[in-house]
């Protein structure tokens, strides 16, 4: 019986009496347990630096809404080749598109002038007349319904 | 019958749908339908609308599906027909549709749309108690290809921009400033 036991245990020292010593730093000192929530906090408050002074409003405001808050600088700006106006890269110039709009409201203008509920239909291409040009070739227009505009297309553009 | 046999359309799908609010209507998905059909009607009578931003990226693609059904089937299809009924509720631009602008681009490839965007653009909501209320608002110009208006890109500037240059800039302008004096 004894035999099996030593031979569990192995290699260890004889079962004898002796004098043990256990070193002071080895012993596992008990954890801090706090019995409360306002426990633990009153005792990390001591620990934990905190604000002496309060933070005044114009700072708590100008670190929400400074001027760097609200404005952000446009860093995408790019010249037009055509007519030098300044736009963001990703859009297309403006002061251009400007005529084209003035000219295609003065096309849509002619080109809604018909009315669905008697029947008319825009079952045509559309071909664009200004005033002063003249159709050289009939296969141009060939079955297109032909917008007259009372303007020249030097005057729109 | 499904859409599931037409090529891909050639415009930028996939981005997070929103919810676009009209009045009348709570904002539903009913409510974000019935914004696009309006915006997919004028753009097939008018050509070429202003839209804001992001309307115009949202209505984009279901314009782009409408023609190319018209294009890949045809008039005499079940789907087509059905579908054409639905996003045109006005009879006489469902003939435009099919005698105008699908002709048009029988033989070319989708995007039949193009879609431009202007700087953003700040205007005057109201004027309340001496104070100004402005709204800052994007911009997207929707169209249809082929259309008989003057081009939005003129030749002369997608020329002008093939170089980035910022040196080539400057000198063109000044040469251009000094040509005008």
């Amino acid at each position: 019986m004894l035999e099996k036991l030593l031979w569990i245990l192995g290699r260890r020292p004889p079962l004898d009496f002796a004098l043990a010593t256990v070193p002071q730093a080895a012993v596992a000192r008990p954890r801090i347990t706090y019995e409360s929530v306002k426990e633990m906090i009153e005792d990390f408050s001591v620990v934990l630096g905190v604000p002496k002074y309060r933070t005044s409003k114009p700072k708590k405001v100008t670190r929400k809404f400074s001027f760097s808050r609200l404005l952000q600088p446009i860093d995408n700006l790019v010249t037009c080749p055509s007519c030098s106006n300044i736009h963001p890269s990703d859009s297309i110039c403006d002061k251009c598109y400007e005529k084209v709009r003035s000219v295609t409201n003065e096309i849509k203008k002619k080109m809604m002038e018909y009315n669905p509920y008697v029947g008319d239909k825009q079952d045509k291409e559309i071909f664009v007349k200004f005033k002063g040009e003249e159709i050289e070739k009939d296969e141009v227009v060939n079955g297109k319904r032909v917008i007259e505009l009372e303007k020249r297309a030097t005057e729109l553009v | 019958m499904s859409s599931a046999t037409l090529p891909r359309i050639g415009v930028t799908i996939g981005h997070v749908a929103q919810k676009l609010k009209t009045g009348g209507i709570e904002p539903s998905r009913r409510a974000r339908l019935e914004v696009l059909r309006r915006i997919v009607t004028r753009c097939v009578r008018e050509e070429r609308v202003e839209l804001k931003w992001n309307r115009a990226v949202e209505a984009r693609p279901y314009l782009e599906r409408l023609i190319q059904l018209g294009v890949e089937r045809g008039p005499l299809d079940e789907y087509t027909a059905e579908m054409m009924e639905w996003w045109l509720p006005e009879r006489d631009l469902i003939v435009k549709m099919h005698e105008v602008i699908v002709p048009r681009f029988a033989e070319i490839q989708s995007p039949y749309t193009s879609l431009y965007r202007l700087p953003p653009k700040r205007l005057q909501q109201f004027i309340q108690n001496k104070r100004e209320f402005w709204k800052r608002y994007d911009i997207g110009i929707l169209e249809i290809d082929k259309n008989p208006f003057p081009p939005v890109l003129s030749e002369n500037s997608a020329k002008n921009e093939e170089s980035p240059n910022l040196l080539n800039l400057l000198l063109t302008d000044a040469l251009k400033n000094n040509l005008e004096k």
